[in-house]
C-alpha cells in the first residue's frame, strides 16, 4: 500500500508529519533570519565642518536586537543616541524589516576620525559593520555665520562646593524656531535641587539683520575636586526651509504656513577643573560655599519680660542653600532662642543664580535688665577671594522691662514664687522611656494575625454556607427560576398554597398574563405535566389532605428551567 | 452514644487560633515583658550595655514596641552609640508615628550629627495618609473594613436580602488600607550610620571611586541592597555604596545587632 504524506486511510498518521513539517519550517526561518540579518552604518556627510553634527544610523536589516549598539568614535567625534525607529519595505514580494538606531554625531576636533566597527548580536551570531572614516575639516571663514551656538562655564576653575553655570547661546541669523537642547552628561557635577534652568529666546536686530538668540543656564554644584571633560551639548532648532527652487518663493505648506526642516548644532567640548577647598578648614566652617551677604533686623529698644523677639536673619548671595540650617545659638540664662524652619528662595538675577534664605529665630528673655544678644557670625567659603570669610551682622541690646505678670511666667530660673513653686531647669536631655507598659509586637507582623483573621471569620461562615447549600442542592440558577422555594411554609396546607401561588406565577410567566387569569383551560395550552400538576393541585386543595408526593412533584417541577417541562 | 453535631464557629475559631498561633512571632520564647523588666532593672544600675542587650532581646522575642525601642535608644544614647540610638527612635517613631517624645530625642540626635541632612522622604502622594496612622493601626483598620464588609455579606445572605453596595465601599477601603500598610513598611527603607565616619564610594569592587564621606546619626534612604553592601541615597540626589556593617536599618523587624562602634573606616576599603 502507497503512503502519501497527507493520505487520509484509517491508518494515517498525518498530523504529528504536519506538526514536524511546520517545526522545521519555523526553525529554517528562524536560521535564515540570523542569515540574512546584517548591519551597516550610514551617515550624512562624511565631511564636515568643526562643530557640525551630522546624522549617524546604525541600520539592522532583518534581524532584532536588544539594546541599543555601541558605536566607537574617535577622539575628535563625539556621539550620542537619540532615537531609533523601524521600517518596512516590501520589493517584488519580499519583505525587508530595517530598524534603524540614530547617533547625533558631533565634530569637536579637525583630523580624520572612524567610526565604529559596530557589533550586534542577532539570535546569538555578531553581526558586523565595518568603521567608516569621517574628515573633520576647519570651518571656512564665513561659512556656517548663519547660525552658532557655544557653551561657557561662569567658572572653569571652580571649588569643591561652589555653584556654577553651564551657559549655551544660540545664535542664527534670520527666524529660528522651538530652540530645544540636550544637556550634556556632567560627571562630578550635580544639578542644584529646587532650580530650574533659566532659558529664555529672544529677536533682535545686529547690522540691520535679524537675530534669534536661545540662551540657557544650568546651575550645578562642583561635587568633587579634579579635572574633567565636558562633553558637547547638543541644540536642535527649526528652520525655515530652502525657497522654492522654480518659483524662488518661501516653502509654504497646504495651510499656507512656512514650511520647516529641524537642524542640529553641537557646542564645542568644555575642560573644567574643580579646586579643592584650601586647608586648614576653620573649625567653626559652615560648609557654605559662596558669595553670601548677612543681615539681621534690627532689635526693638525694650520688650516686656514674658514676651518674645522674632529675629529676623537673612542670607542671600551667589551659592546653594538648600539644606542649610544656622548654627545652634548661645543660650545664656539670660534668654533663650529657639529656631524656626528656614525659607528659602532660589532665582536667576543678571545670569546668574543666587539665593535667599530667611531664617526666624525667636528670643525669649529669662530676666528683667538689659539684655545683650550677641552679634551672628558664620564662616563661608567666598570662591571669588579664594579663602575663608567670616559674615558678621552686629548684635545689640534691648532693655527687658517687667512683664503684666511680674517676670514670673517666663522665668525659669527666678526664686519659687509665692503661692506655688517654678520649675528651675537644670539641664538637658533625652525624653526619659515609659516603664509602665504592656509590651507587645506593634509591627506589621505583629498585626497580621488579626488583621487577615477577623476578615477570616466571615469569609469561613460564607464559605460553610455555601458548602451547606450546595450540599442541599441549591444552586443560583435555581433559585432564580424559582424564587420562593427557599422560603417554604412547614409541610401542611399553607406550604400547599404557597406552591400553588408560585405554580400560576410560573404559569402566568409562560402564557402571559396575570396570575389570577390562569385556569386549567389556560393551563391545558402548554404542556401535559403542568396540566396534570394543576389538576392535581386543585384535587388536593379541595381534598384538604397533606399530600408530600405532590408537593415534591410541585417543587421538582419549579426548580426546572421555566419554558420547559420538569 | 449520639455524638454532639460539628459547629462551624469552632472549626473557625480553631482556625484562627492556629492562625494567630503561627504568625505569633517568638510565641514559645521567654516573655518580651520580662525582658523589658530586666532592661530596665539594668538601667537602673547605670549598666547601659546590658540594658540594651535586655531590650533588643525583648523586641526579637516578639515585643517591637515603641516602649521597648524608646528604652532601647536611651540606653545606646547613654552608651556613647549616637547612630544605633537614632535607629532605634527611628523604628519607635515607625511603629508610633505620634509620638512626640520619640521624635525629640530623634531630633536631638539628628542635630548633634556632623552631616546635616534632611530626613529622607518616606510614602507620599497618594498614600496621603502615611505620616497619620502607624502601619499597625493601618493593617487593623482594613481588617476590619474588610470584616465588615465580609460580616454584611454573610448577614445578607442569611437573610436572603440584598447586600447592596455597602460591602463593596467597605471592602475597598478595607483593602486600601490594608495594602498602604504593606506599601508603607515595604518603602520606609532607611538606615542610620553607626560608625564614627564612612566612606561612600560609587561602585562595588576596586573600580569604585571615593565619592562623599558621612559620619555617625546620618540618616540615608536605601536604593538597592547587595551583599555586603547598600547603596544609599542623599537628599541632593547623590549615590554612593556603604560597608552594611555600618549602617543600621530601622525597619522594626529587622534585626538589631549590637556592639561595640568600630574605629574610622579606611578609605581604602574593599568596596
Amino acid at each position: 500500500m502507497t503512503r502519501t504524506l497527507f493520505s487520509l486511510g484509517p491508518s494515517a498518521n498525518w498530523a504529528p508529519r504536519l506538526l514536524g513539517l511546520c517545526a522545521a519550517l519555523l526553525l529554517a526561518v528562524q536560521a535564515s533570519a540570523a542569515w540574512a540579518a546584517r548591519l551597516q552604518l550610514a551617515v550624512e556627510r562624511n565631511e564636515v565642518s568643526l562643530g557640525d553634527t551630522v546624522a549617524l544610523q546604525v541600520q539592522l536589516v532583518d534581524g532584532r536586537s536588544r539594546g541599543v549598539p555601541e558605536v566607537k568614535v574617535g577622539e575628535g567625534l563625539s556621539a550620542r543616541f537619540r532615537g531609533q525607529s523601524q521600517e518596512t519595505v516590501m520589493v517584488n514580494f519580499e519583505t525587508t524589516r530595517i530598524l534603524n538606531f540614530t547617533y547625533a554625531l558631533s565634530a569637536v576636533a579637525v583630523g580624520s576620525w572612524e567610526v565604529g566597527p559596530v557589533e550586534v548580536e542577532v539570535n546569538g551570531q555578531l553581526v558586523r559593520a565595518e568603521a567608516i572614516t569621517i574628515k573633520v575639516v576647519e570651518r571656512a571663514a564665513g561659512a556656517g555665520a548663519a547660525a552658532s551656538v557655544r557653551a561657557a562655564l561662569s567658572d572653569p576653575r571652580p571649588f569643591v562646593g561652589e555653584v556654577l553655570t553651564y551657559g549655551l547661546t544660540f545664535e542664527h541669523r534670520g527666524t529660528a524656531y522651538n530652540p530645544r537642547w540636550t544637556p550634556p552628561e556632567l560627571p562630578g557635577f550635580a544639578q542644584v535641587s529646587q532650580t530650574e534652568p533659566d532659558q529664555s529666546d529672544s529677536t533682535t536686530r545686529r547690522d540691520g539683520v535679524e537675530l534669534t538668540v536661545a540662551e540657557v543656564r544650568l546651575p550645578m554644584v562642583a561635587l568633587s575636586p579634579g579635572a574633567r571633560d565636558i562633553e558637547p551639548a547638543v541644540l536642535t532648532a527649526d528652520m525655515p526651509a530652502p525657497p522654492d527652487r522654480r518659483t524662488g518663493r518661501r516653502a509654504v505648506d497646504m495651510f499656507g504656513r512656512e514650511r520647516t526642516r529641524p537642524e542640529t548644532f553641537s557646542t564645542q567640548k568644555l575642560h573644567v577643573e574643580v579646586r579643592p577647598l584650601p586647608e586648614p578648614r576653620p573649625d567653626d566652617f559652615s560648609g557654605l560655599v559662596g558669595s553670601f551677604e548677612l543681615e539681621v533686623s534690627p532689635l526693638p529698644a525694650s520688650l516686656p519680660l514674658g514676651g518674645t523677639l522674632t529675629q529676623e536673619v537673612r542670607l542671600r548671595g551667589r551659592g546653594s542653600l538648600s539644606g542649610f540650617k544656622l548654627p545652634s545659638a548661645a543660650t545664656t540664662d539670660r534668654f533663650r532662642v529657639y529656631d524656626d524652619a528656614p525659607t528659602v528662595v532660589t532665582g536667576w538675577r543678571q545670569g546668574l543664580m543666587v539665593s535667599e534664605a530667611l531664617f526666624r529665630r525667636a528670643l525669649v528673655p529669662e530676666l528683667e535688665g538689659t539684655l545683650v544678644v550677641p552679634p551672628t557670625r558664620l564662616v563661608v567659603f567666598d570662591p571669588e577671594q579664594e579663602q575663608y570669610v567670616t559674615l558678621t551682622a552686629p548684635g545689640g541690646e534691648l532693655l527687658v522691662t517687667p512683664g503684666e505678670a511680674g517676670g514670673a511666667v517666663q522665668r525659669f530660673a527666678a526664686a519659687p514664687a509665692a503661692g506655688g513653686g517654678v520649675v528651675e531647669a537644670l539641664g538637658d536631655d533625652i525624653l526619659p522611656a515609659p516603664t509602665q507598659v504592656v509590651v507587645s509586637d506593634q509591627s506589621l507582623r505583629g498585626a497580621l494575625p488579626l488583621a487577615l483573621g477577623a476578615p477570616a471569620l466571615p469569609l469561613l461562615g460564607l464559605l460553610g454556607l455555601g458548602l451547606r447549600r450546595r450540599l442541599a442542592g441549591w444552586t443560583p440558577r435555581a433559585a432564580a427560576a424559582a424564587p420562593g422555594l427557599d422560603a417554604l411554609p412547614p409541610p401542611g396546607p399553607a406550604r400547599l398554597l404557597a406552591l400553588e401561588g408560585l405554580l400560576r406565577a410560573r404559569c402566568a410567566a409562560r402564557l402571559g398574563c396575570a396570575p389570577p387569569a390562569v385556569d386549567r383551560a389556560a393551563v391545558a395550552g402548554l404542556d401535559a405535566e403542568t396540566l396534570q400538576l394543576y389538576v392535581d393541585l386543585e384535587a388536593a386543595r379541595y381534598g384538604g389532605e397533606h399530600n408530600p408526593a405532590l408537593e415534591a412533584r410541585l417543587i421538582a417541577h419549579l426548580r426546572a428551567p421555566a419554558g420547559g417541562a420538569a | 452514644m449520639r455524638r454532639p453535631a460539628a459547629r462551624p464557629w469552632r472549626s473557625a475559631a480553631g482556625a484562627l487560633s492556629l492562625l494567630w498561633a503561627l504568625g505569633a512571632p517568638g510565641a514559645a520564647q521567654a516573655s518580651p515583658q520580662e525582658r523589658f523588666a530586666a532592661g530596665h532593672a539594668a538601667a537602673l544600675t547605670g549598666d547601659a550595655d546590658g540594658a540594651a542587650a535586655h531590650f533588643v532581646a525583648a523586641a526579637e522575642a516578639g515585643g517591637r514596641d515603641p516602649a521597648v525601642y524608646h528604652a532601647l535608644g536611651n540606653a545606646l544614647y547613654r552608651a556613647k552609640q549616637p547612630g544605633r540610638a537614632a535607629a532605634a527612635w527611628r523604628r519607635g517613631l515607625r511603629l508610633a508615628p505620634r509620638d512626640a517624645d520619640l521624635g525629640a530625642n530623634l531630633e536631638r540626635v539628628r542635630a548633634a550629627s556632623a552631616d546635616k541632612l534632611d530626613p529622607p522622604r518616606g510614602p507620599s502622594g497618594a498614600i496621603f495618609w502615611a505620616g497619620l496612622l502607624s502601619v499597625r493601626e493601618l493593617a487593623l483598620a482594613g481588617g476590619l473594613g474588610l470584616s465588615a464588609a465580609l460580616g454584611l455579606l454573610l448577614w445578607a445572605q442569611l437573610r436572603r436580602r440584598p447586600a447592596g453596595l455597602a460591602p463593596v465601599g467597605l471592602g475597598l477601603v478595607g483593602a486600601v488600607l490594608l495594602g498602604s500598610a504593606f506599601v508603607i513598611d515595604d518603602q520606609q527603607d532607611t538606615v542610620f550610620v553607626v560608625v564614627p565616619e564612612v566612606v561612600a564610594r560609587s561602585a562595588l569592587g576596586p573600580d569604585g571611586v571615593e565619592l562623599f564621606s558621612l559620619h555617625e546619626a546620618a540618616e540615608l534612604a536605601v536604593v538597592e541592597r547587595s551583599g555586603d553592601s547598600v547603596l544609599v541615597s542623599l537628599p541632593d540626589a547623590r549615590k554612593g555604596w556603604l560597608p552594611a556593617s555600618a549602617v543600621l536599618s530601622t525597619a522594626p523587624s529587622a534585626p538589631f545587632p549590637l556592639g561595640e562602634a568600630p574605629g574610622p573606616q579606611p578609605a581604602s576599603s574593599g568596596l
